[in-house]
């Protein structure tokens, strides 16, 4: 095949690359993570107005604008108000903080698929509102919004390609390096499209993994 | 002191509308106090604010003398006194059985864990729930069995009082009878119960005391005989009527 042997000429420069595309990902999922639980905390439990609006706003304007957006707006407005941020160093800021919007969505949408009835039986027995959400609510509502955040993962690990915008030597901006070096652009793309598919799977086969292993009979079936 | 529930001129309001409009009550201890009455006649709301998962509008609700409804009172450190069972048994789901018997005493009581796990094996054998069973997930039970490991769960708490709303409605009707039979068991044991049911049958062997409620009133109240046999109300009269035909049996008068 002809692209093997691209492959095989550029094999540790491209898992470099693969490596940054992966860590990018990985940080801002776990970033956006944070910040999505804590966003959740406020939509749905919160007893205040202004916290709740506020988050809504957030997640309205997130979602509404383009990843790429966010990322130029971050890499270059940064230096503007004193702070100097690396490729990477922003563009998991940028990502982290679009994905936290789309994760809030996904962990509301799992949390409130809860019946309030479990919620009741746990208050039944003398749990405080905060114990009974921590130890009842957030165990159901996080295993009904796995597999939401498992593809919420994958598509970060493909829009991390955004990226190679602000310079990152992630997969695609390698890519681009090596097929604008050799004039084999064909072949170059064609082998990027191949990892970017065969890692994708595997991301979600790992994921599927990970919701296998809380598997709970009768839970989300 | 035998006075465990009280209830205290109590309203509660849905949308302006009220449907529980100044209902007073007492459960002393040992009672098995059975509440009866059409539908939507506000029996659940009455049962749920004896805990206070309802708040009234309007009077007070008492527990061993104390006042839950008093704002100095946190009614989160009573509920572990007052066992209540649900309709649709309302089980954690992601929990097994054995863990949802030892969820209260663990979380609630801060029992170890494996104190708490002798605690539940005493409950869950005394509603008949063998071992077969303890590892299983609440899906993967009968409605009577999951019933009955809620009943457990309750009682792992070591409650002064249970209450149950409807605990066989929503049980095929040969499954009831292995709920109610817990329940009778229950009772012989000395257990206070308040109990929202329409099973007149239980009612008439159980209670000790029997209030019919209608559209969020009690329209009377007393023991079984008086209330199940001889009903002064007319009210009473008509649900009853409509109650023993649903059964098919003949009324005395
Ligand atoms: N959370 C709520 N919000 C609004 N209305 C409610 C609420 N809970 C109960 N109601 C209304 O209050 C009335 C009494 O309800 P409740 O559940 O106490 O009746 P019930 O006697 O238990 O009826 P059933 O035998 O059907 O269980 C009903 O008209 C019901 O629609
Ligand atoms: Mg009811």
């Amino acid at each position: 095949m002809l692209g093997l042997d691209i492959l095989i000429e550029n094999w540790q420069i491209l898992l470099k690359a693969l490596g940054y595309s992966l860590l990018v990902s990985l940080f801002s999922f776990i970033l956006g993570f944070a910040l999505a639980s804590l966003f959740t905390v406020v939509r749905l439990f919160s007893s205040f107005k202004v916290p709740k609006w506020a988050v809504r706003a957030y997640v309205e304007t997130f979602r509404g604008t383009p990843m790429m957006v966010q990322l130029f707006f971050i890499y270059y407005a940064s230096p503007a108000i004193g702070i100097n941020l690396s490729p990477f160093q922003a563009s998991v800021i940028a990502f982290a903080l679009n994905s936290a919007a789309y994760q809030s969505e996904y962990l509301r949408a799992g949390l409130m698929s809860v019946p309030k009835t479990q919620y009741e039986a746990a208050e039944s027995l003398g749990l405080s509102k905060w114990g009974a959400v921590f130890s009842v609510v957030l165990p159901v509502g996080l295993r009904a919004s796995l597999s939401s955040l498992g593809n919420e993962f994958v598509a970060l690990f493909k829009y991390s390609s955004i990226a190679s915008f602000v310079t990152l030597p992630e997969l695609f901006y390698v890519a681009r390096y090596i097929a604008a070096g050799s004039f084999r652009y064909l072949e170059m793309y064609t082998v990027l499209a191949i990892i970017y598919v065969v890692i994708g799977f595997a991301l979600s086969k790992t994921f599927r993994k990970v919701e296998r292993f809380f598997y709970v009979p009768g839970l989300m079936d | 002191m035998g006075e465990v529930i009280k209830v205290d001129g109590v309203w509660k309001y849905y949308d302006g509308r009220a449907v529980v409009k100044g209902i007073s009550l007492e459960v002393n201890r040992g009672d098995r106090f059975v509440i009866i009455g059409p539908s939507g006649s506000g029996k659940s709301t009455l049962l749920r604010m004896m805990n206070l998962l309802v708040r009234p509008d309007k009077g007070k609700i008492f527990f061993e003398g104390v006042e839950l409804t008093s704002p100095k009172v946190n009614p989160v450190e009573y509920r572990k006194k007052i066992g209540i069972v649900f309709q649709h048994y309302n089980l954690f789901l992601h929990m097994t059985v054995m863990r949802n018997v030892m969820f209260g005493p663990v979380k609630v009581k801060g029992m170890k864990l494996d104190e708490a796990r002798k605690v539940a094996e005493a409950a869950l054998d005394s509603v008949h729930i063998s071992r077969a069973l303890w590892d299983k997930y609440p899906s993967q039970l009968s409605g009577g069995e999951q019933q009955r490991v809620a009943i457990a769960r309750a009682l792992a708490m070591e409650p002064e009082v249970m209450l149950f709303d409807e605990p066989t409605s929503a049980l095929d009707p040969e499954l009831t009878g292995e709920v109610l039979q817990v329940m009778k068991e229950l009772a012989k044991k000395g257990m206070t119960m308040v109990v929202v049911t329409h099973e007149l049958g239980f009612a008439a062997s159980v209670a000790s005391r029997i209030a019919f409620i209608d559209s969020g009133e009690v329209v009377e109240e007393g023991t079984p005989k008086e209330i199940l046999f001889s009903p002064k109300k007319e009210r009473t009269r008509a649900f009853l009527n409509r109650m023993w035909e649903l059964y098919r049996i003949e009324p005395e008068w």
